[in-house]
Protein backbone atom coordinates (compact mmCIF):
# COMPACT_ATOMS: atom_id res chain seq x y z
CA UNK A 1 0.00 0.00 0.00
CA UNK A 2 1.26 3.30 -0.97
CA UNK A 3 -0.92 5.32 1.05
CA UNK A 4 1.98 7.80 1.99
CA UNK A 5 3.78 8.79 -0.95
CA UNK A 6 7.17 7.40 -1.13
CA UNK A 7 9.85 9.75 -0.79
CA UNK A 8 12.83 8.45 0.91
CA UNK A 9 15.83 10.97 0.17
CA UNK A 10 13.53 13.59 -0.56
CA UNK A 11 12.46 13.87 2.93
CA UNK A 12 13.68 16.85 3.42
CA UNK A 13 10.79 17.95 1.44
CA UNK A 14 7.93 17.25 3.55
CA UNK A 15 6.58 19.73 4.60
CA UNK A 16 4.05 18.61 6.84
CA UNK A 17 2.81 15.16 7.82
CA UNK A 18 0.67 14.48 10.19
CA UNK A 19 -2.40 11.85 11.49
CA UNK A 20 -4.22 12.69 14.42
CA UNK A 21 -6.86 14.06 15.91
CA UNK A 22 -7.88 17.07 13.70
CA UNK A 23 -8.68 19.95 16.19
CA UNK A 24 -9.26 24.04 15.82
CA UNK A 25 -5.40 24.30 17.28
CA UNK A 26 -4.17 21.43 14.79
CA UNK A 27 -5.71 23.37 11.94
CA UNK A 28 -4.40 26.55 13.38
CA UNK A 29 -0.82 25.19 13.60
CA UNK A 30 -1.10 23.78 9.99
CA UNK A 31 -2.13 26.71 8.40
CA UNK A 32 0.40 28.55 9.78
CA UNK A 33 3.36 26.16 8.87
CA UNK A 34 1.29 26.65 5.26
CA UNK A 35 2.11 30.71 5.51
CA UNK A 36 5.26 30.33 6.44
CA UNK A 37 6.79 27.25 4.17
CA UNK A 38 5.19 28.26 1.28
CA UNK A 39 5.96 31.94 1.66
CA UNK A 40 8.19 31.76 -1.49
CA UNK A 41 5.01 30.91 -4.12
CA UNK A 42 2.79 32.95 -2.72
CA UNK A 43 0.05 31.93 -5.08
CA UNK A 44 0.40 28.67 -4.63
CA UNK A 45 0.24 28.96 -0.82
CA UNK A 46 -2.89 30.47 -0.56
CA UNK A 47 -4.18 27.64 -2.95
CA UNK A 48 -2.91 24.96 -0.69
CA UNK A 49 -4.44 26.69 2.30
CA UNK A 50 -8.05 26.86 0.71
CA UNK A 51 -7.41 23.41 -0.29
CA UNK A 52 -6.42 22.72 3.13
CA UNK A 53 -9.83 24.09 4.56
CA UNK A 54 -11.85 22.30 2.34
CA UNK A 55 -10.81 18.63 2.20
CA UNK A 56 -10.08 19.50 6.16
CA UNK A 57 -13.64 20.05 6.66
CA UNK A 58 -14.59 16.52 4.93
CA UNK A 59 -12.07 14.80 7.30
CA UNK A 60 -14.35 16.64 10.01
CA UNK A 61 -17.53 15.44 8.58
CA UNK A 62 -17.00 12.09 7.18
CA UNK A 63 -14.06 10.60 9.27
CA UNK A 64 -15.86 7.40 11.48
CA UNK A 65 -12.65 7.33 13.44
CA UNK A 66 -12.94 9.30 16.24
CA UNK A 67 -11.36 10.09 19.49
CA UNK A 68 -12.02 11.92 23.21
CA UNK A 69 -9.52 14.62 23.30
CA UNK A 70 -9.72 17.00 25.93
CA UNK A 71 -13.23 16.35 26.74
CA UNK A 72 -14.14 16.45 23.35
CA UNK A 73 -14.80 14.14 20.54
CA UNK A 74 -12.47 15.15 17.93
CA UNK A 75 -12.21 13.64 14.21
CA UNK A 76 -8.97 11.61 12.84
CA UNK A 77 -7.58 11.90 9.38
CA UNK A 78 -4.30 12.68 8.10
CA UNK A 79 -2.35 15.06 6.18
CA UNK A 80 0.41 15.92 3.77
CA UNK A 81 2.15 18.08 1.86
CA UNK A 82 5.63 17.69 -0.19
CA UNK A 83 7.52 20.32 -1.97
CA UNK A 84 8.34 19.48 -5.57
CA UNK A 85 10.46 21.03 -7.76
CA UNK A 86 7.31 22.95 -9.83
CA UNK A 87 4.40 21.77 -7.94
CA UNK A 88 3.73 20.60 -4.41
CA UNK A 89 1.40 17.69 -3.65
CA UNK A 90 -1.39 17.96 -0.92
CA UNK A 91 -3.04 14.39 0.24
CA UNK A 92 -5.41 13.72 2.97
CA UNK A 93 -7.00 10.62 3.84
CA UNK A 94 -9.41 9.55 6.90
CA UNK A 95 -11.65 6.50 7.36
CA UNK A 96 -14.85 6.43 6.08
CA UNK A 97 -17.74 4.33 5.91
CA UNK A 98 -17.82 1.76 3.01
CA UNK A 99 -20.99 2.91 1.47
CA UNK A 100 -19.80 6.29 1.20
CA UNK A 101 -16.37 5.50 -0.83
CA UNK A 102 -18.53 5.00 -4.09
CA UNK A 103 -19.95 8.83 -4.06
CA UNK A 104 -16.25 10.09 -3.24
CA UNK A 105 -15.12 8.16 -6.08
CA UNK A 106 -18.05 9.15 -8.72
CA UNK A 107 -17.32 12.49 -7.74
CA UNK A 108 -13.44 12.77 -8.57
CA UNK A 109 -14.22 10.66 -11.34
CA UNK A 110 -16.71 13.39 -12.93
CA UNK A 111 -14.56 16.26 -11.98
CA UNK A 112 -12.14 15.30 -13.46
CA UNK A 113 -13.64 14.86 -16.81
CA UNK A 114 -14.16 18.72 -16.76
CA UNK A 115 -12.37 21.61 -17.77
CA UNK A 116 -12.10 24.60 -15.84
CA UNK A 117 -14.89 26.27 -17.35
CA UNK A 118 -17.33 23.51 -17.17
CA UNK A 119 -16.37 22.96 -13.13
CA UNK A 120 -16.89 26.73 -12.10
CA UNK A 121 -20.51 25.90 -14.22
CA UNK A 122 -21.20 22.70 -11.93
CA UNK A 123 -19.49 24.72 -9.08
CA UNK A 124 -22.23 27.55 -9.44
CA UNK A 125 -25.07 24.84 -9.86
CA UNK A 126 -24.40 22.97 -6.51
CA UNK A 127 -23.99 26.25 -5.24
CA UNK A 128 -26.94 27.58 -5.76
CA UNK A 129 -28.97 24.30 -4.29
CA UNK A 130 -30.64 24.72 -0.79
CA UNK A 131 -28.54 22.83 1.73
CA UNK A 132 -29.45 18.79 1.29
CA UNK A 133 -30.40 17.58 4.39
CA UNK A 134 -27.40 15.17 4.37
CA UNK A 135 -25.02 17.43 3.58
CA UNK A 136 -22.46 19.46 6.41
CA UNK A 137 -21.59 21.43 4.00
CA UNK A 138 -21.55 23.68 1.13
CA UNK A 139 -21.38 20.56 -0.98
CA UNK A 140 -18.60 21.75 -3.63
CA UNK A 141 -15.62 21.31 -1.67
CA UNK A 142 -14.16 18.65 -4.06
CA UNK A 143 -15.07 20.93 -7.42
CA UNK A 144 -13.34 23.69 -5.77
CA UNK A 145 -10.53 22.23 -4.84
CA UNK A 146 -10.12 20.81 -8.73
CA UNK A 147 -10.60 24.55 -9.75
CA UNK A 148 -7.95 25.73 -7.28
CA UNK A 149 -5.67 23.12 -8.32
CA UNK A 150 -6.49 22.97 -11.97
CA UNK A 151 -4.55 19.18 -11.59
CA UNK A 152 -7.36 16.20 -11.47
CA UNK A 153 -8.24 14.74 -8.25
CA UNK A 154 -6.02 11.34 -7.15
CA UNK A 155 -8.09 9.15 -5.19
CA UNK A 156 -7.61 5.99 -3.59
CA UNK A 157 -9.66 3.55 -1.44
CA UNK A 158 -8.25 0.97 0.47
CA UNK A 159 -10.40 -1.83 2.58
CA UNK A 160 -10.35 -2.35 6.06
CA UNK A 161 -12.66 -4.47 6.92
CA UNK A 162 -16.36 -5.30 5.66
CA UNK A 163 -17.71 -1.80 6.61
CA UNK A 164 -14.61 0.43 6.71
CA UNK A 165 -12.55 1.93 3.99
CA UNK A 166 -9.43 4.39 4.24
CA UNK A 167 -9.24 6.70 1.41
CA UNK A 168 -7.06 9.43 0.17
CA UNK A 169 -7.05 12.16 -2.08
CA UNK A 170 -4.03 13.56 -3.55
CA UNK A 171 -4.11 16.92 -5.98
CA UNK A 172 -0.75 18.78 -7.13
CA UNK A 173 -0.62 22.78 -6.55
CA UNK A 174 1.99 24.05 -9.78
CA UNK A 175 4.26 27.27 -8.12
CA UNK B 1 -44.46 58.15 19.86
CA UNK B 2 -41.15 56.36 19.67
CA UNK B 3 -39.35 54.32 16.48
CA UNK B 4 -36.36 52.10 16.85
CA UNK B 5 -33.62 52.97 14.95
CA UNK B 6 -31.53 50.33 13.26
CA UNK B 7 -28.10 50.50 14.84
CA UNK B 8 -24.71 49.99 12.66
CA UNK B 9 -23.78 46.33 12.84
CA UNK B 10 -19.86 45.79 13.65
CA UNK B 11 -18.32 42.98 13.91
CA UNK B 12 -14.54 42.87 14.77
CA UNK B 13 -12.28 40.72 12.44
CA UNK B 14 -10.77 37.93 14.00
CA UNK B 15 -7.86 35.25 13.15
CA UNK B 16 -7.59 32.11 15.18
CA UNK B 17 -8.45 29.25 14.74
CA UNK B 18 -11.52 29.96 12.76
CA UNK B 19 -11.37 33.54 10.63
CA UNK B 20 -13.95 36.10 11.37
CA UNK B 21 -13.92 38.75 8.58
CA UNK B 22 -14.26 42.40 9.49
CA UNK B 23 -17.87 43.69 9.13
CA UNK B 24 -19.00 47.36 9.44
CA UNK B 25 -22.77 48.40 8.17
CA UNK B 26 -23.32 52.05 8.25
CA UNK B 27 -27.26 52.43 9.10
CA UNK B 28 -27.39 55.96 8.28
CA UNK B 29 -25.59 56.43 4.91
CA UNK B 30 -26.42 52.34 3.84
CA UNK B 31 -22.31 52.16 3.56
CA UNK B 32 -21.55 48.44 4.22
CA UNK B 33 -18.27 46.48 4.41
CA UNK B 34 -16.70 43.00 4.55
CA UNK B 35 -13.09 42.27 5.04
CA UNK B 36 -10.79 39.96 5.94
CA UNK B 37 -11.22 36.43 5.69
CA UNK B 38 -14.24 33.99 6.62
CA UNK B 39 -14.06 30.77 7.93
CA UNK B 40 -16.82 30.46 10.34
CA UNK B 41 -17.68 28.10 13.19
CA UNK B 42 -21.26 28.89 12.49
CA UNK B 43 -21.11 29.90 8.80
CA UNK B 44 -25.19 29.85 8.46
CA UNK B 45 -25.41 31.95 11.67
CA UNK B 46 -23.14 34.60 11.16
CA UNK B 47 -24.33 35.54 7.51
CA UNK B 48 -28.08 34.91 8.98
CA UNK B 49 -26.84 38.29 10.69
CA UNK B 50 -26.09 39.79 8.08
CA UNK B 51 -28.80 39.55 6.28
CA UNK B 52 -31.33 40.21 8.79
CA UNK B 53 -29.56 43.83 8.98
CA UNK B 54 -29.83 44.30 5.36
CA UNK B 55 -33.43 43.19 5.64
CA UNK B 56 -34.03 46.13 8.58
CA UNK B 57 -32.12 48.26 6.70
CA UNK B 58 -34.03 47.87 3.46
CA UNK B 59 -37.12 48.78 4.70
CA UNK B 60 -36.32 52.11 5.19
CA UNK B 61 -35.43 52.49 1.18
CA UNK B 62 -32.01 54.04 1.67
CA UNK B 63 -29.04 53.30 -0.92
CA UNK B 64 -26.74 50.16 -0.08
CA UNK B 65 -23.18 50.74 -1.39
CA UNK B 66 -21.55 47.20 -0.59
CA UNK B 67 -17.46 47.31 -0.62
CA UNK B 68 -16.13 43.41 -0.77
CA UNK B 69 -12.41 43.37 0.17
CA UNK B 70 -11.78 39.81 1.38
CA UNK B 71 -8.82 37.89 1.21
CA UNK B 72 -10.15 34.50 1.37
CA UNK B 73 -13.45 32.51 2.25
CA UNK B 74 -13.73 28.76 1.69
CA UNK B 75 -17.05 27.06 0.20
CA UNK B 76 -19.57 27.55 2.80
CA UNK B 77 -19.02 31.09 3.22
CA UNK B 78 -19.48 31.79 -0.51
CA UNK B 79 -22.55 30.17 -0.42
CA UNK B 80 -23.47 32.92 2.61
CA UNK B 81 -22.32 35.42 -0.11
CA UNK B 82 -24.15 34.20 -2.72
CA UNK B 83 -27.55 35.00 -0.41
CA UNK B 84 -26.47 38.53 0.26
CA UNK B 85 -26.09 39.43 -3.48
CA UNK B 86 -28.96 37.73 -4.38
CA UNK B 87 -30.93 40.05 -1.49
CA UNK B 88 -29.26 43.21 -3.25
CA UNK B 89 -30.29 42.29 -6.53
CA UNK B 90 -33.61 41.69 -5.12
CA UNK B 91 -33.73 44.99 -3.41
CA UNK B 92 -32.13 46.83 -6.70
CA UNK B 93 -34.95 44.78 -8.87
CA UNK B 94 -37.69 46.22 -6.66
CA UNK B 95 -36.17 49.83 -7.06
CA UNK B 96 -33.69 49.89 -4.21
CA UNK B 97 -30.24 51.69 -5.18
CA UNK B 98 -27.05 49.18 -4.69
CA UNK B 99 -23.87 49.44 -5.56
CA UNK B 100 -21.47 46.55 -4.84
CA UNK B 101 -17.21 46.75 -5.33
CA UNK B 102 -15.43 43.74 -5.10
CA UNK B 103 -11.86 44.59 -4.44
CA UNK B 104 -9.37 41.50 -5.13
CA UNK B 105 -5.33 41.71 -5.68
CA UNK B 106 -3.97 41.51 -9.13
CA UNK B 107 -2.08 38.93 -7.93
CA UNK B 108 -4.83 36.62 -6.84
CA UNK B 109 -6.86 34.98 -10.23
CA UNK B 110 -9.04 33.11 -8.10
CA UNK B 111 -10.63 36.07 -6.18
CA UNK B 112 -11.75 37.66 -9.60
CA UNK B 113 -13.12 34.54 -10.78
CA UNK B 114 -15.36 34.22 -7.47
CA UNK B 115 -16.37 37.32 -8.49
CA UNK B 116 -17.17 36.36 -11.82
CA UNK B 117 -18.96 33.94 -11.19
CA UNK B 118 -21.25 35.45 -8.63
CA UNK B 119 -22.14 38.09 -11.50
CA UNK B 120 -23.46 35.37 -13.07
CA UNK B 121 -25.23 33.36 -10.75
CA UNK B 122 -26.72 36.86 -9.48
CA UNK B 123 -26.97 39.23 -12.43
CA UNK B 124 -26.02 41.87 -10.45
CA UNK B 125 -23.65 44.57 -11.22
CA UNK B 126 -20.21 44.39 -9.66
CA UNK B 127 -17.55 46.64 -9.85
CA UNK B 128 -14.08 44.83 -10.04
CA UNK B 129 -11.58 46.82 -8.45
CA UNK B 130 -7.41 45.52 -8.63
CA UNK B 131 -5.08 46.70 -6.54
Amino acid sequence: MAIFRTVNKLDKNVIISYKGPITPVVMAEISQDIQDKLAANPKASRKVFSIFIELVQNILFYSVEKIQYAGRTESVGMLQIIDMDNYYIFTCGNTVKKTETAVLQNSCHTINTLDKKELRKLKRHQRIQPQGAHSKGAGFGLVQVAILANNPLDIHVYEIDSEHSFYTLAVNINK
Amino acid sequence: METTRLANLEITGEKGSFFIPHVFFDATTGKCLMEGESYLENTWQFYNQLMQWLQAYASSQGPISFDFKLTYFNTSSSKGILELLQFLKQYEDQGGEVEINWYYSNADEDMLEEAEDFIEDTQIKINLIPY
